[in-house]
């Protein structure tokens, strides 16, 4: 109850704003602000928000520039523009996984100063603790959460219905009922569980999510990187088990992208799979061939360890060569705030960054698997920190796309991952 | 000009100076667009440089990124092998195709366009747009190949996934993409030689295969070596097909040098190491140019 | 050596011919020169034979074998083209051996008849170097060289000589004549220079608009040319024509001056009345007595050091004699002049065939 009042007061402050500006003289130029979001974070949902913060701030206007579909290609592109100091962008809404390398860069815009007085610890108590905390490096607010993401198994009501089974809680029941139905359904386009392998950002959760169940933690004590060890085998076995002794996993997983396992479950043709939350509203839109068939649990773990997945997310940043700093950092504010956290959760079923909107009804009609997330998104780990997260990145990924593809054995790819990593973390 | 010595208008210089003058243009061009760049590259593979640290002062480091590169970098080795083998591959599988390109298109036929259209679209094209096309075409669930494979009685092929057949897909499109490049120069050549060249050697007793040979290959070795010189270069450059196709992979197999070049500077932003990269990559371009310059020299002495 | 036949031979191009049925007998041993104007089709004549363009009706036969269908290597014959068409990429022992090595000649005798054939031509010493080193008439020798190596049946030469100076021209003209002599082979050559075909043929064959007007000799084609065409085209200045009309004794022209006939040149079966054209070459138009003279305006003089041409006029129309310098006439004059009534022709008007069988 307190939460809520605490979002209602920043929705009241953010609709009070405009008029203390409106008193300064210089509200009367115009000013526009440009925003930068990736094409598979759905700008066409977001360009509501900006028409309402439009209205709320006369003299400001929003533009959106739609940047590539994958967390890797929209990075290549803000890399470009902000190591040439280029001030065209003003916000960006970047990956959970960026903050580290933005504020060793210099590229974003400390916005601790722009918070109206509120001390920063007031701010960050109503969002998600994991969230709240990858928002801060070296004791400065990097950005604001935009919305919580995890990664979870969408599986086929109508599927689990008819061989009578129950929604998986561990990796090794998922596998006998994915090999169950696609024995019944004896369809060769079914796959039984589908995932990501290949070289692309989010594979790196293919591979730390069973490490971490299996209890494996990539940076040890004394920064040392331990990844060379039973959990790392274990990892590598259980998807190469999946695909090549239970045949549930497709034969060609080394070439999923994000996006691909999306399509294909969306098609009909994957019993189980492993995403993210924006699969959701996808599946239930019109144009899919499973709207109404599809149910989402958290992720299994290996029978007798804990359940973990890998926390996503976005978040927004002023950059440092915004020219417009105090208007972006409001439009950010505004952003990060319960109103569109909700609406971003409706109509995008984006995960919301706060607690509250996991029990608003309004987002549960919509999303009725949120309240169930809450716990997921809350335990969600992440993804090792570092101002050099794209070498971390590229050295993690390029590996398990090898032992995915076979071209590499788990053991050279844990070797190589572990000397490597420990020369770029250390 | 007041100054007592007598005026000299640009008549009054020598042969040589002038020349010089007249040539100072272009030598100021190709001083701002060759020799700085590759100076500054150069300057900057000294320095521990990133771009992701842009505070931190780049500390001088001397050759130790080529040292590095040379010795003790398996991605970087990796990254030649593979940039190797797709230049010896395509370089002359593009010629072998473009040649038999350009003489279909030399046929007199009565519409020789059709025929030409289509050597053009391929060159046309850009070199992404062919990548994600081969990608799709070579599409594990939704590909054309696999799709025919399947009508025609076969199993699915794991083009993607088996990295011999992620590199010979890779060549494929690469050799597809080029010859029509190659068939280009190589047509303009065709053009070139006289007619009656090959009724002389008619006359004299040569069938068409022999005319092909003795006349047709011999008189076409200019045009060849100005092709093989270009798409030499280029195929050591090789970065974007694979980078729309595998994106390197699986597991690194088909990363080309080119593609490590840009992962380093542009991904990870290391400027030091990457520039070290692409100057070993240039000195590598210079020395296979060299090369068919000595070629060519050695045909005219 | 080969004789060479054509028979009822056409050529066309899609719908247009360009050769309307050509015979001709061309014996072994035989310097034949084909000449016309541009598109009268000799060169198109020369290449069917040589197998570089089909034959569209008739047929070839080369030492009686009918070659229509055979490729020009299965034809034996050697060609010699305007432009030389040498390969720019091998030497000159290259080019000239290229025949021979193709049909599989041992090295040694290659060698031999290459350097045979270098020395008749005098290139023995050019043999190494490449055709962009030579000048344009010793090109032309190494194209004659691989011609002559190969010993053809039939030598053909497709306006050889046109790509060279006037003086080297003559010079080579020479030396084809004696080469012919040498080899004594069969040569087919074709040139639109009468000149060439006047000093070179054993027969020449005048071609027009793809007919043959003419076949003979050089002095048959010069004394007693068959067309208007061929008497035209022959002589330097050619014959000079003037429309007459014939009466029983005379030749009476446009501006009724007229010339006697002799008794023993008078035209056989052409009725008094008949509109004809003369034709008198312009060495027989002199200043010596003789029976018929004509008073002539001179409008201009062309000295030429041994002659000098007189352009003299006949009511409207003008002709040329050519005359000793000492006595040739002064321009405005009136001069007197002779026309050797023994040497005139007469034209057909509408059709330009010889009549009144002068030279029967």
């Amino acid at each position: 109850m307190l939460r809520r009042t605490v979002t209602t007061g920043l929705a009241a402050a953010a609709l009070a704003a405009p008029l203390v500006l409106g008193a300064l003289p210089a509200a009367a130029q115009q000013t526009t602000l440009r925003v930068f979001i990736g094409g598979q974070q759905r700008p066409d949902v977001m360009r509501p928000l900006m028409d309402l913060f439009q209205q709320q701030n006369p003299g400001v206007r929003v533009e959106i520039e739609v940047g590539g579909a994958t967390s890797e290609a929209q990075q290549q592109y803000l890399t470009t523009v902000l190591t040439s100091r280029d001030p065209a962008i003003d916000v960006m809404l970047i990956d959970v996984v960026r903050p580290a390398q933005f504020a060793a860069a210099g590229w974003a815009e400390p916005l601790d100063a722009y918070l109206g007085g509120t001390d920063r610890a007031t701010v960050l108590r109503r969002y998600l603790p994991g969230y709240a905390e990858a928002v801060v490096v070296d004791n400065k607010l990097m950005s604001l959460p935009a919305f919580a993401d995890a990664m979870f198994l969408y599986y086929r009501t109508d599927l689990l219905q008819k061989y009578g089974l129950q929604p998986p809680r561990t990796w090794e029941e998922t596998v006998s009922h994915a090999r169950r139905i696609m024995a019944g359904e004896n369809n060769p386009n079914l796959q039984g569980l589908n995932f990501q392998g290949a070289p692309i950002e989010g594979t790196n959760c293919t591979f730390l999510i069973p490490f971490w169940q299996l209890g494996g933690n990539l940076v040890g004590a004394n920064n040392r990187v331990t990844v060379n060890n039973d959990a790392g085998r274990g990892a590598f076995q259980f998807w190469l088990d999946a695909m090549r002794t239970h045949r549930v996993s497709p034969a060609n997983s080394a070439e999923v992208r994000t996006d691909d396992t999306r399509l294909q479950f969306q098609n009909g043709n994957v019993a189980f799979a492993v995403l993210w939350a924006y699969g959701w509203n996808l599946f239930q839109s019109e144009q899919s061939q499973v709207r109404g068939k599809v149910g989402v649990v958290p992720l299994p773990t290996f029978q007798g360890r804990q359940s973990a997945t890998c926390i996503g997310g976005w978040q927004w940043a002023v950059s440092a060569f915004s020219r417009n700093k105090p208007d972006a950092a409001k439009l950010v504010q505004f952003l990060a705030s319960g109103v569109a956290s909700k609406h971003l959760a409706i109509n995008a079923s984006n995960l919301p960054v706060l607690p509250d909107l996991y029990r608003d009804p309004d987002v549960l009609r919509t999303n009725p698997w949120f309240e169930a997330a809450l716990p997921v998104v809350i335990t969600a780990r992440s993804r090792p920190v570092s101002p050099r997260y794209p070498e971390v990145s590229e050295i993690i990924r390029t590996n398990v796309n090898g032992v995915i593809a076979g071209t590499k054995t788990p053991q050279a790819a844990l070797t190589e991952m572990e000397s490597r990593l420990q020369r770029v973390l250390r | 000009m007041s100054s007592k010595s007598p005026r000299r208008s640009i008549g009054d210089l020598s042969e040589g100076t002038l020349g010089l003058l007249m040539l100072l243009p272009a030598i100021l061009l190709l001083c701002l667009i060759v020799v700085y760049p590759v100076g500054r590259l150069m300057y900057i593979s000294l320095f521990d440089w990133r771009m992701s640290l842009p505070n931190a002062v780049p500390a001088f480091v001397g050759l130790e990124h080529y040292i590095y590169a040379l010795t003790d970098d398996p991605k970087f080795w990796d990254a030649v092998y593979n940039t190797v083998l797709i230049t010896i591959i395509t370089v002359p599988g593009a010629l072998v195709v473009g040649l038999g390109l350009a003489l279909v298109a030399n046929l007199p036929f009565k519409h020789r366009w059709p025929t030409r259209l289509a050597l053009l679209l391929p060159w046309a094209l850009p070199l992404v747009f062919a990548g994600l096309i081969f990608r799709w075409f070579f599409n594990y669930d939704y590909g054309l190949v696999n799709d025919i494979l399947q009508r025609l009685g076969f199993g699915k092929v794991l083009w993607g996934t088996d990295p011999n057949l992620a590199f010979f897909t890779i060549c494929l499109v690469i050799i597809w993409k080029s010859s029509s490049f190659m068939a280009m120069i190589l047509l303009a050549g065709l053009q070139t030689i006289p007619r009656n060249l090959y009724e002389a050697a008619k006359v004299d007793g040569a069938t068409s295969w022999q005319c092909f040979w003795k006349i047709t290959l011999p008189m076409l070795i200019p045009s060849m070596v100005v092709a093989l010189v270009f798409r030499t270069i280029t195929a050591i450059q090789t970065f974007d097909i694979p980078y729309a196709m595998t994106g390197g992979g699986p597991g690194g197999t088909t990363e080309t040098l080119a593609m490590y070049i840009h992962k380093t500077t542009i991904d990870f932003l290391d400027f030091g190491y990457g520039s070290a990269l692409a100057m070993l990559m240039f000195l590598v371009s210079l020395g296979a140019t060299t090369i068919y310059l000595r070629i060519i020299q050695g045909d005219k002495e | 050596m080969g004789s060479v036949s054509i028979r009822k031979v056409v050529k066309s191009y899609g719908a247009v011919p360009v050769i309307h049925g050509v015979d001709l007998e061309i014996r072994e041993g035989e310097f034949v020169v084909f000449v016309g104007p541009s598109g009268c089709g000799k060169s198109t004549l020369l290449r069917m034979i040589a197998g570089l363009e089909t034959i569209t009706g008739g047929e070839i036969a080369i030492d009686g074998k009918v070659v229509n269908d055979l490729p020009p290597r299965a034809r034996d014959i050697a060609m010699v083209f305007q432009d030389y068409a040498l390969y720019p990429h091998l030497s000159v022992r290259e080019n000239m051996g290229f025949g021979l090595k193709l049909r599989g000649t041992p090295a040694p005798e290659i060698e031999a008849r290459v350097g045979d054939a270098a020395r008749i031509l005098k290139i023995d010493h050019l043999l190494d170097r490449k055709p962009r080193q030579l000048s344009g008439g010793q090109r032309q020798r190494v194209a004659m060289g691989r011609a002559i190596v190969r010993k053809p049946k039939v030598f053909l030469f497709d306006e050889p000589l046109s790509n060279l100076d006037a003086l080297l021209r003559s010079e080579v003209r020479t030396e084809i004549k004696k080469l012919h002599q040498h080899l004594k082979s069969t040569i087919i050559f074709v040139t639109h220079d009468q000149v060439e075909a006047m000093t070179l043929a054993d027969r020449i064959v005048v071609l027009k608009g793809g007919h043959i007007d003419q076949v003979g000799p050089p002095d048959t084609i010069y004394n007693a040319p068959a067309t208007q065409f061929v008497a035209g085209f022959t002589g330097s200045p050619p014959m000079n024509f003037l429309p007459a009309e014939l009466t029983d004794t005379h030749i009476r022209f446009e501006n009724g001056q007229s010339l006697a006939i002799p008794d023993q040149r008078r035209p056989r079966g052409l009725p008094s009345g008949s509109r004809v054209v003369f034709g008198i070459r312009p060495e027989h138009v002199s200043r010596a007595d003789g029976a018929a003279q004509l008073d002539m305006p001179v409008t201009l003089l062309e000295p030429l050091g041994s002659d000098t041409l007189a352009f003299l006029s006949v009511g409207e129309r003008e002709i040329v004699g050519r005359f000793v310098p000492e006595l040739a006439p002064r321009p405005g004059e009136t001069a007197r002049i002779s026309i050797d009534m023994r040497k005139y022709h007469l034209f057909d008007q509408d059709h330009g065939r010889a009549v009144g069988s002068l030279d029967g």
